[in-house]
């Protein structure tokens, strides 16, 4: 396009004739190797934002699950070395592998296609303790993890002041119970409020407190009443024996944890490592998906007879899996999925294998072994 | 630069690939900061993560310091005090030592007087055992025991306080750690432990399980609350609040009805707190103020290994084999031999039946008269034969505590009457003749008993012999000529030798057919003699002889002259029990004792006119002393005159203090568990060193307790039996008994145990009020004043409700004779020696106020004792004589807190030593088998030497009755001990463990 002179300016000298061109445009070429370069710039920086975000994300869910193991592995190491036990016919220690979702320990469904949650059928499945499996890292307990409860001997404080009454917050024989409840991680209960997988530690408190009761009113007998249903003095509100089957929202201790699980041992010369499982297993020992339950209330040295079930175990093995937030987001999307066609699906997979497989592929175990230090007199 | 260049046109073209370069390069500078940024923001991350880990590692290596700490100090624990050789006490009474060092815990060898203590306390485990008299550098000690803990402040200067617990430190070191040059040792963490002596404090947390307790004997409300009068069934808290109090009131009482739901479910100091109170102190609870206040003072519980500390392995129980202690003892025990069973099960009332025994179980002779005239047949003032005329009074007293059945008829055969000879003043003739052939020899008497009732007294029980009761019987008058076969009749409770419309011309002998002018005098003289009384209980299947009773000797005598023909007597012979009127050391005397089936002098003293009958003359009779103890009225109709003095078993023993009822030839009274007895053989083993050696159960063969929950409950519920054998298998009363040598304290434990070596006074104050009724009434047998008590069935009781201390004297039956009212025998208000009230009610209560003077003087003894030459050894040690000849220590105390001082007569109001053990035999050892262990963890940076993380932990530790090494049983002696058992002797557990915060210092 011609350029009309815009004054009296001595004529111009003509532009060369290439610099038209040159601002008109691109070549194809030109355009297609700028496209190119362009492509593969961005491609780089794609792969290494991609690269650090991801690695942020892995560095970040690890370090976010250590963490929450740290706190889960150490309060579980002070609470079971100081777990206590008399020979008197109670059960001082109790743990179930929960083989069904408990509504009443406050377990929210909502927003759970139970298809697609963690594998509950068959139901012995749920717990996936064959002896083959042992030493694998894909053990699983049960559709809801393991209830561990006992007794053991609160860190508290022997100062008492007006606003920590020495009933709520004396070191002393306390009732603490460790069970995973999906369900929304604030006081927020809308529908659409996203369901968590919380690991709880309920603590009682160690006696009464004005009118509500604790665990010297309570007994020591972790299976006892009070420690499962609403009574007088116990409502389910914190610090009630009540909250050992349905804790508080305030006695989370981790999120995210997708699984829970303890194995007991009893010491037993006979056995090549001087240690016989009791739990989960089958009475020879071998790691086996029943009993579901462990009761203990006869000491470790056993009852005089061959049978070492219902021993007080001496050394426990404890496992939490913990799910990053990546997966804790993945889980939660997948258990939304309603329809099928949304599903992501794997050939020959059950939808509920599949949840576990996510499960595997987005969360770490850490397991430690506590060895409980008091012995029975 | 061509002008065209520069036009605006250009201007604006040029620029543009320029920029957009430059947004390109803009956007890949952002784009690359975006990544620093995030790879900046993970690194920061990461090391905030880090260093948390690191601090939980740190804390974690410090918890592992302090459980190496734990393990350190339990191993010191078991080697020297695992044997049972040891004894244990507090360092507080040790000359100079440093006020943070007071609460160590001491360690001596029981078998070497005035042996060297070792401390439990870190660096025990060193090459420099720790002493108590030097202060620790304060860069090397720690706090255990602070102000969170026992209410005690630090001082201004932030030093630990004087009451506060402090313990050096150890250092970890490490060769090889990075930085450091070579084999340099670096120091990577220290630690610290202390034991604490739990068996010092006060067993407080106990409630009553008596009714736990639910099989025969035991199987009545009535029976069962008996329990809780035999022995202690744990300590009665008080309370130091404030510190300066000069007595310790009382703040909670466990076994009270807002208690009892949850003190069974104590076995936490803290959880002391949680009791409720009994006064306004704090708010409905016992708070933890007073609960740090008293820490030193309160224990939840304390059990103790049943061992001797002079080294005869493991007590031995009585209830399962009584023959260490001879056939006297196992008769004795074996009260089902010789009592009646009960026609009901709950009544208050036992009798036993009369036998010589062993043990011998009869009435006792307390009062003998037996005067005699010798006149002209008749009296008349012809000259005619002489007579003899005999009257005679005799009393028998019941010494003990519980009923004797009845028998129809007792017998007496006196011997010992003298020669006389009738002198003839008025130059007549003279006779001479035997008294003892002309009445018979011996002279027999029968002693009839009346059931019925007597006229006036129409609910008057007759039916038994009662308890503490004088009975006595007079002559009537016979004049058959003829000694009868069987005995000279007599007349039931009467003293007066007539009775309305009954003519008594006594009973009337005549010696032979010299005639004597009744006008004129004459004298007798009769030879000295001994007078003995045999008591005989006449029964179908043959008469059986009881016990004999022998009189101080009579002077030779010569009576006034006088004519022959008056009828009042001339001499008499007079002899009655030497109780307290005579002899103000009544029962305090060897030989002394009533219960001897051969009572000799110095048991019997003469009557008020001394040793020749003679001096009795002129119808001397009297037979009612108003002064005495026995014998005081014309008839006893009242409970008030009632003196018991001895109990017999009416239930299995639980206490050895029960055996100071125990006779023991040629002993002192209540000999064993008082000083004086202490030497007293008992089938060879010295009194006192019975408490060592043995024990009750109460697992007698007629008892077969039953299990509470998983684990028997023996009669004494604070025994706690193994829940299990060694195999695991549930421990049943079969296994006690096959225990070897009755060692069935291989699978005991005592609860509520006290070690006597405590200086802390509020601790023993509270350990003294270990017996009492404050929410289980002491019931007693309402006996009513008219008529003595209420029959044997349908008997009503009163209760008495006291959290007072309660010391008995009788133990299984003060029940029955409990109801006395003061001041009956010599007017209100005078403690007279002859109260019987202070004998009869067999128990002595003590206040606060007396409680808090006697465990002072206590502490302070013991004190004084252990700053002289260390603690007791043995409980031998602490019941005998201080000095040879002396009194103990406990003696010496009651003596210094006054207690007995408005009392002047040993009586149940007396209170003694063997009362004291009666109660707390069971729980009182010389050393401690609970403790409490504190540690301390730190992890130190090796490079700058700063804490990088702390952690304190707690455990209380038991020691068992097991070996250490598990091959050898229980029940070995210790000659027989291999080597780590003698070294180590039997094992402690951690029986409970917690971690604590440094608020709960």
């Amino acid at each position: 396009m011609p350029v009309s002179p815009s004054h009296s300016a001595p004529a111009p000298t003509p532009a060369p004739a290439v610099a038209p061109l040159r601002r008109r445009g691109f070549t194809l070429v030109e355009l297609l190797v700028a496209a190119g370069i362009t492509a593969l710039l961005a491609g780089f920086m794609a792969v290494v934002v991609g690269d650090v975000a991801g690695y942020w994300t892995r560095t970040s869910g690890r370090l976010t699950t250590e963490a929450q193991a740290r706190i889960v592995l150490d309060q579980l190491t002070l609470d079971l070395q100081a777990a206590q036990f008399a020979d008197n016919g109670n059960t001082w220690l109790a743990a179930t592998v929960q083989n069904a979702t408990v509504a009443a320990s406050g377990w929210s469904a909502t927003g759970q296609n139970p298809a697609r949650a963690k594998p509950v059928t068959p139901a012995a499945l749920s717990l996936n303790m064959n002896a083959a499996d042992f030493f694998a890292d894909a053990n699983r307990f049960g559709v809801a993890g393991t209830w561990l409860r006992f007794f053991t001997s609160a860190r508290g404080t022997n100062q008492n002041t007006v606003l920590a009454p020495f009933a709520v917050n004396a070191s002393a024989p306390v009732a603490v119970s460790y069970q995973i409840v999906r369900r929304v991680a604030s006081t927020s209960l809308t529908a659409a409020a996203k369901r968590r997988y919380l690991l709880h530690r309920s603590q009682v408190r160690p006696a009464l407190n004005g009118t509500s009761i604790g665990t010297l009113e309570a007994g020591f007998n972790i299976t006892a009443a009070p420690y499962t249903t609403v009574s007088t003095g116990n409502t389910g509100a914190i610090g009630d024996p009540r909250t050992v089957r349905a804790p508080t929202l305030d006695s989370v201790i981790a999120d995210n944890v997708i699984d829970f699980g303890v194995r007991f041992y009893v010491r037993d010369p006979a056995a090549s490592t001087g240690l016989r499982l009791v739990f989960p297993a089958n009475a020879a020992g071998v790691p086996a998906n029943t009993p579901l339950t462990y009761l203990a209330n006869v000491p470790p040295g056993g009852n005089g007879t061959a049978s070492f079930a219902n021993r007080m175990p001496d050394v426990v093995d404890v496992s939490v899996r913990i799910l990053t937030d990546q997966g804790a987001d993945l889980i939660d999307g997948y258990e939304a999925i309603t329809q099928r066609v949304f599903a992501p699906t794997t050939p020959a997979v059950t939808p509920q294998a599949y949840w576990w497989n996510l499960a595997l592929a987005n969360s770490r175990v850490f397991t430690r072994r506590i060895v409980l230090r008091a012995e029975p007199l | 630069m061509p002008l065209s260049q520069l036009s605006p046109l250009n201007s604006q073209r040029v620029p543009r690939p320029r920029r957009s370069r430059g947004f390109a390069l803009l956007i890949t500078l952002t784009l690359l900061a975006f990544v620093v940024l995030l790879l900046v923001g993970l690194a920061s991350y990461t090391k905030i993560e880090t260093a948390v880990a690191g601090n939980f590692q740190k804390q974690a290596q410090a918890r592992q310091n302090a459980l190496l700490a734990l393990d350190v100090a339990l191993a010191q624990l078991q080697k020297h005090a695992g044997p049972d050789t040891r004894v244990t006490a507090t360092a507080e009474s040790v000359a100079g030592v440093v006020n943070q060092k007071r609460y160590y815990t001491g360690v001596w060898d029981a078998k070497t007087a005035g042996a060297t203590p070792v401390w439990l306390v870190s660096g025990l485990e060193t090459a420099t055992a720790p002493s108590v008299t030097t202060a620790i550098p304060a860069a090397s000690q720690v706090t255990l025991v602070g102000p969170n803990t026992d209410g005690s402040a630090f001082l201004a200067n932030g030093n630990p306080g004087a009451n506060q617990v402090v313990a050096p430190l150890q250092a970890l070191t490490s060769v090889g750690v990075p930085g450091q040059a070579g084999a340099t040792a670096a120091t990577i963490g220290r630690y610290a432990w202390w034991i604490g002596d739990q068996g010092v404090k006060a067993p407080v947390a106990l409630g009553d399980t008596t009714a736990s307790v639910t099989y025969a004997p035991y199987d009545s409300d009535e029976a069962r609350s008996r329990l809780l009068q035999q022995v202690s069934l744990g300590a009665g808290p008080t309370i130091v609040v404030p510190p300066t109090d000069p007595k310790f009131p009382i703040i909670f009482e466990p076994r009270a009805a807002a208690n009892s739901p949850i003190v069974r479910n104590v076995a936490a100091t803290n959880q002391l707190a949680f009791l409720k109170t009994t006064t306004a102190i704090g708010t409905d609870t016992v708070g933890s103020t007073a609960l740090r206040q008293n820490y030193r003072s309160w224990s939840p519980n304390n059990f103790n290994v049943l061992a001797d500390t002079s080294g005869t392995g493991l007590k031995r129980d009585l209830s399962l084999d009584p023959s260490p202690l001879g056939t006297e003892f196992t008769a004795w025990a074996d009260y089902n031999t010789y009592i009646e069973a009960p026609a009901d099960a709950t009544s208050l009332r036992r009798r036993y039946v009369m036998q010589p025994g062993p043990p011998p179980v009869a009435p006792v002779l307390s009062y003998f008269l037996l005067s005699f005239n010798i006149r002209s047949q008749n009296g008349s003032s012809a000259t005619v034969p002489i007579e003899a005329r005999a009257f005679w009074k005799m009393a028998f007293w019941n010494p003990y505590t519980g009923a004797m059945v009845p028998e129809a008829n007792l017998r007496v055969e006196i011997t010992g009457l003298p020669n006389i000879r009738v002198d003839n003043d008025s130059g007549g003739p003279s006779a001479a003749f035997s008294l003892q052939s002309l009445f018979g020899s011996p002279l027999k008497i029968i002693l009839p008993w009346v059931s019925t009732p007597p006229a006036g007294e129409p609910t008057e029980d007759r039916a038994s012999w009662l308890p503490g009761r004088v009975y006595n019987w007079r002559s009537i008058q016979e004049t058959s000529g003829t000694i009868p076969s069987d005995g000279y009749p007599s007349r039931f409770y009467s003293k007066s030798y007539t009775a309305t419309g009954e003519s008594n011309s006594g009973v009337i002998r005549s010696p032979g057919a010299v005639a004597i002018d009744g006008d004129n005098n004459c004298h007798i003289e009769g030879d000295a003699q001994t007078i003995r009384v045999k008591l005989f209980a006449v029964r179908a299947t043959g008469d059986v002889e009881l016990a004999t009773f022998t009189s101080p000797p009579f002077d030779s005598f010569r009576t006034n002259s006088r004519p022959l023909n008056r009828s009042s007597t001339q001499f008499v012979y007079f002899f009655r029990l030497g109780e307290s009127s005579e002899n103000s050391a009544w029962l305090q005397t060897a030989a002394a004792d009533p219960r001897q089936i051969q009572l000799v002098p110095p048991a019997y003293v003469y009557g008020p006119n001394g040793s020749s009958p003679a001096a009795y003359a002129e119808d001397y009779e009297d037979s009612t002393f108003p002064e005495r103890l026995l014998d005081r009225a014309t008839a006893s109709h009242t409970y008030n005159e009632d003196v018991p003095v001895f109990e017999l078993p009416r239930a299995p023993l639980l206490s050895l203090g029960a055996l100071q009822h125990l006779a023991l030839p040629g002993a002192r009274p209540f000999s064993i568990g008082n000083s004086w007895g202490a030497a007293a053989d008992i089938n060879g083993t010295p009194a006192a060193q019975l408490f060592d050696q043995f024990f009750f159960s109460g697992l007698t063969p007629a008892t077969t307790p039953t299990a509470t929950g998983s684990a028997l409950v023996l009669p004494n519920p604070l025994l706690r039996v193994a829940p299990r054998t060694a195999d695991g298998t549930p421990t049943t009363a079969d296994d006690l008994r096959a225990a070897p040598n009755g060692r069935s304290s291989k699978l005991l434990l005592q609860g509520g145990s006290f070690n006597l070596n405590s200086t802390n006074a509020a601790a023993w104050a509270a350990v003294l009020r270990s017996v009492r009724f404050p929410s289980t009434a002491f019931n007693y047998l309402d006996a009513d004043a008219a008529t003595g008590t209420a029959a044997d069935t349908g008997e009503t009781t009163a209760a008495r409700q006291s959290g007072d201390a309660q010391f008995f004297r009788f133990s299984q039956s003060a029940q029955e004779t409990f109801k006395a009212e003061p001041g009956l025998a010599a007017g209100v208000g005078n403690t007279s020696a002859a109260n019987t009230h202070l004998f009869r009610q067999g128990m002595i209560t003590l206040d606060a106020d007396k409680v808090t003077a006697l465990a002072t003087a206590i502490t302070t003894a013991i004190k004084t004792r252990h700053a002289a030459s260390g603690p007791y050894r043995t409980l031998a040690e602490f019941l005998s004589p201080v000095t040879a000849g002396g009194t103990s220590l406990l003696e010496e105390a009651i003596v210094t807190a006054g207690i007995n001082d408005s009392v002047a007569e040993f009586s149940s109001q007396f209170l003694t030593q063997g009362d004291i053990m009666t109660a707390l035999a069971p729980v009182l050892f010389p050393r401690s088998d609970t403790f409490v262990i504190r540690t301390y963890g730190e992890a130190v940076n090796p490079t700058t030497a700063a804490s990088e993380g702390k952690a304190w932990c707690e455990a209380i530790v038991q020691r068992t009755p097991d070996y250490f090494d598990p091959t050898q049983d229980a029940t070995v002696v210790p000659p027989d001990l291999n080597l780590a058992n003698q070294t180590y002797g039997r094992r402690f557990k951690v029986v409970s463990f917690r971690w604590l915060t440094r608020s709960d210092l």
